[in-house]
């Protein structure tokens, strides 16, 4: 059982969804080689150390990331270490490449995958079908290939230090075909990236002012949380728009939404709605949002906010 | 003597070709552009021509510029004898109108209209560079300033020409000129006089033939244009129903989807024709939401660039598509479609239809709005914009005291199309409930179609996606087809212009009522036994595509003030009614770039009414837009968004019934 993993990076750092597939591979067993493609991949050893072999494809064209040339760099390393398994992370790069690999190698590809299990010689494979509504269990042969599923695994289990053997494998000549690099733009998400928080606290009209906010920030920084803001907050200019939870700012799925005055309006509830646990407070016994929280309370969050944030400095 | 017509007719020939020339750069996009079809009912046309530019009817609209325009056009009827008579004495000499009061009574209305033109100049010049309303921004003050400056010269040389002759004396109408003769004298005190005076004469008569001349070369260039165009672009104005969309052109021969409007020559005649009778008033912007609001559009400037536009353009099937070229795709997808600038412009210029027409273009090329792709697809897969599954639209009912009938399965009466908002939004919701057991309770007869409806299609085809309208309209036609009933009532103004309107271009007709005109009727054939003491003092919001779309002002007005309210309107009310921001697709698209949303705007309005506590509307967006409104001005405390039907069930509800 050889299990070959796309690591994708980023400026020099292996992503966390790539320590992820390496968890994934180290839990089946077996031998584990990360494909690191790029200008110099050769330097990202020094991260890959929860696998056994790192296969660097280096190419000059391989610096950014392109579809074509990223394509035919992973075709090449399959063709090259015909691993048992090829695993991919469920995202746009994967998106990408993994289809015309699997056509071009002949192999089987499942998509949506978030558990893996080895049965005989065949892949057991839950995946997520109709957006995550439902789960799919499959058997595949091997070889083939997967992409898993963002979360899948813990990333942390996919981090070891070690020094994992170094093999080449070559891009071939005809690999830099249409697509060509003009400009990195970069999404303007201001100074913090709410759809990547683990805990949010979010705040509605009533806090009233930017001045007003400091007990907030005071707990959301023992909580080791993001401040969020409702639309009219956003509106009023006392929060930056790249804090804007709704459908005209951004959709997020913290682990903790932790809300103070929001109402809950329709819009609202459509960018966090998806969090695993909703805490509203407000002190309007009718507000909408008590009808989606898991726990909620009719107060004023500026008597509670500071006692919360007291008891948990207490602690 | 000869001389002089030569000179004179060379001029004139000379002047008439340089305005020709000047026109050629809009005359050929003119004629290379599609057929409009405007030949229908000429009689009504002419009505129209006769009421908009006879009687000033929109253009009375504001007051002083109104006015002012009257004595202009006036005089220019007027001085048009003037004319006639310096071009007929110079061509042949010996012409007069004496026969027809020249030296007599016409002398007299001459000299007043010369009075009056000087007077509406002086208005228009206070008017523009003194008090210079903001409509005027974005016009060409340039070309204003240079017509003022041609019709000052033409009226100046015409009456010095005038005092000329009656100072070199002989002059029969010398008794019915008061002014010229009062001028004459001065012109006697500077010791013109006699032969010197016939000297001053030719002279002012060259001058004032060389000044009309230079207006006639200087016009094509010019919005005054609209002093030849104007009359044909009202003739030939839109008599199709208002909230009736053109489709796109028709499909180039080798393809199946219809064609797009991507150049000048793809739109009408019509449409060309619109720019070129732009005044640059600002009549529009100054009326539109989205500019009010802060965002890139202007209607007269949209109107302006397309006519700037289609003259520099050079023709040829290389140059760019308009929209996002000319037109920015910011500024298209910006409009609500509210039509309030097409309601209030004095040439019936078509805004919208044109805007859309770009839409189309930018759909086809998949350039959407963020935000919008999202509903676009939801609408796509679910029919609604609400990203819920089909089935759970008719999910509302459960909170009802009873089960509506399916309309599917059995004849009801009142088919009740339900719509996107009234179904999903759980503001809306509450509403559509409350409505429901008033239809109860008044034991209407009427049913739903429960997951057979989808969204009616009104904003999909404003935001310019053709295709998926068609789906939409064609599956609601197909599932109405199935049904037997007499009248739809809907709530969602959208969806009654819709049904009503856009329906009936793909052959579909139904009578279709709005839920305040039914329930008006059901309290005044007593089968809902409503209270008449109200008392409050309320302000009523006309949706767009009730009243401008839609011509129903007067019986929402009738319920609320049959109910015993107090019904303050706003200055912004009937075919002034400012939108809420949410249509034409706006609904669905990012508007937190805006530096004041309309919604708001709209509720300030209100709160300078004097005690107005109630903010009442007639659609499902309003109830979502002002509520919102209200919320993010924080005036929870002063003003509430009613819904017409909630005013009723507070008459209906016996006191202490209620939560």
């Amino acid at each position: 059982m050889r299990v070959l993993v796309h690591a994708e990076h980023e400026a020099g750092a292996v992503r966390d969804t790539a320590f992820e597939l390496l968890a994934v591979a180290r839990a089946l067993g077996g031998e584990v080689e990360a494909l690191a493609i790029g200008a110099e991949p050769q330097a990202l050893a020094g991260q890959l150390g929860a696998a056994d072999r790192v296969i660097a494809v280096a190419d000059t064209v391989l610096e950014a990331y392109l579809p074509d040339a990223h394509g035919a760099a992973l075709q090449a390393a399959i063709r090259a270490r015909n691993p048992d398994l090829v695993l991919l992370s469920y995202g746009t790069a994967g998106l990408d490449i993994a289809p015309p690999a699997a056509h071009a190698c002949g192999l089987p590809l499942i998509c949506n995958a978030v558990e893996l299990r080895l049965e005989d010689a065949a892949l057991a494979v839950r995946s997520q079908i109709y957006g995550g509504k439902l789960d799919a269990s499959a058997r595949v042969p091997l070889p083939a290939i997967v992409m898993a599923m963002p979360g899948a695994a813990r990333a942390e289990d996919g981090r070891a230090d070690g020094t994992p053997s170094l093999e080449s494998v070559t891009l071939p000549p005809s690999a830099a075909a249409g697509i060509r690099l003009v400009e990195t733009l970069m999404p303007e998400t201001g100074d913090v990236d709410l759809t990547q928080a683990e805990r949010i606290v979010c705040v509605g009209r009533a806090i009233g002012g930017t001045d007003k906010l400091a007990p907030v920030e005071d707990l959301a920084r023992l909580l080791d949380a993001e401040v969020a803001g409702s639309r009219p907050v956003v509106d009023a200019g006392w929060l930056p728009k790249a804090r804007q939870v709704g459908k005209s700012g951004v959709t997020v799925k913290p682990r903790l939404y932790l809300m103070a005055g929001v109402s809950g309006a329709p819009e609202h509830l459509e960018g966090m709605s998806a969090s695993e646990l909703i805490i509203a407070l407000n002190t309007d016994e009718h507000a909408p949002i008590f009808a989606r929280a898991h726990y909620g309370a009719v107060c004023d969050m500026f008597d509670v906010l500071p006692k919360l944030a007291a008891r948990l400095r207490d602690s | 003597m000869a001389t002089q017509t030569l000179i004179l007719l060379i001029a004139t020939l000379g002047a008439v070709a340089a305005a020709g020339w000047r026109a050629r750069a809009w005359i050929g996009p003119l004629t290379q552009a599609r057929p409009a079809g405007r030949l229908d009912r000429p009689w009504r046309r002419l009505a129209g021509v006769l009421a908009d530019i006879g009687l000033h009817r929109r253009l009375l609209r504001i007051r002083f510029s109104g006015v002012m325009h009257l004595m202009i056009f006036s005089g220019f009827l007027v001085l048009f004898t003037v004319i006639v008579q310096a071009f007929g004495a110079g061509f042949f000499p010996g012409f007069s109108l004496e026969a027809i009061g020249g030296h007599t009574w016409l002398a007299t209305v001459q000299e007043a209209f010369t009075v009056v033109m000087a007077a509406a100049l002086g208005m228009a010049i206070w008017h523009r560079f003194l008090r210079r309303p903001a409509r005027f921004a974005g016009s060409n003050q340039g070309d204003a300033t240079t017509i003022y400056v041609l019709i000052a010269a033409i009226v100046v040389t015409m009456l010095l020409e005038w005092a000329a002759r009656i100072a070199a004396g002989g002059d029969p109408s010398e008794p019915y000129r008061p002014l010229s003769a009062a001028l004459a004298g001065g012109l006697g005190g500077l010791g013109l006089e006699g032969d010197a005076a016939a000297t001053a004469e030719a002279a002012f008569y060259w001058a004032h033939i060389a000044s009309i001349l230079a207006f006639l070369i200087y016009i094509p260039g010019s919005k005054h244009r609209h002093m030849f165009v104007a009359a044909p672009n009202i003739f030939f104005r839109p008599l199709a129903p208002k909230g009736q969309l053109p489709p796109p052109p028709p499909a180039p021969d080798d393809a199946e989807r219809p064609g797009l409007v991507q150049h000048f020559r793809d739109f009408t005649w019509k449409d060309l024709l619109d720019g070129l009778s732009c005044t640059e008033c600002g009549r529009c912007q100054a009326v539109c939401p989205a500019h009010g609001s802060g965002a890139v559009l202007s209607p007269k400037r949209l109107v302006m660039d397309l006519r700037d536009g289609m003259a520099s353009a050079p023709g040829a099937a290389g140059d760019g598509p308009i929209a996002g070229g000319t037109i920015s795709a910011e500024a298209l997808w910006a409009c609500t479609t509210c039509r309030a600038c097409m309601e209030v412009c004095p040439l019936h210029i078509e805004h919208v239809p044109k805007i859309v027409q770009l839409r189309r273009s930018l759909v086809e090329d998949g350039e959407i709005e963020p935000m919008l792709q999202d509903s676009l697809t939801s609408l796509q897969t679910h029919g609604n914009s609400f990203g819920k599954s089909a089935k759970q639209r008719a999910r509302w009912t459960r909170s009802l005291s009873f089960k509506p009938r399916d309309a599917r399965r059995e004849a009801v009466d009142i088919l009740w199309f339900v719509g996107d908002f009234a179904s999903f939004d759980p503001r809306v919701q509450r509403l559509t409930v409350l409505i429901g057991e008033l239809l109860a309770r008044a034991d209407v007869d009427f049913g739903i179609l429960y997951d057979g409806e989808r969204n009616s299609g009104n904003d999909v085809r404003r935001v310019g996606d053709e295709g998926l309208f068609e789906l939409l309209a064609r599956h609601n036609i197909a599932a109405l087809e199935g049904c037997s009933f007499n009248r739809i009532l809907t709530t969602d103004p959208h969806s009654l212009n819709a049904l009503s309107n856009e329906y009936a271009a793909l052959g579909a007709q139904y009578d279709v009522v709005h839920h305040s005109r039914l329930l008006y009727e059901l309290v005044e054939e007593g089968r809902l036994d409503a209270a008449s003491a109200g008392g409050q003092t309320v302000t009523y919001h006309d949706p767009c595509y009730l009243g401008r779309y839609n011509d129903e002002y007067e019986v929402p007005r009738r319920l609320i003030r049959r109910l015993g309210h107090d019904l303050h309107d706003m200055g912004r009310c009937r075919e002034n009614s400012y939108c809420c921001g949410a249509g034409g697709g706006r609904i669905w698209m990012d508007d937190s770039g805006l530096a004041q949303r309309p919604s708001e705007n709209r509720i300030e309005e209100a709160l300078a009414l004097e005690s107005v506590t109630r903010f009442v509307v007639s659609c499902p967006k309003d109830v979502v837009m002002y509520t919102a409104a209200v919320q993010a001005l924080g005036v929870e405390d002063r003003i509430a968004v009613w819904e017409i039907a909630e005013l009723l069930d507070e008459a209906l509800t016996p006191v202490g019934d209620s939560d």
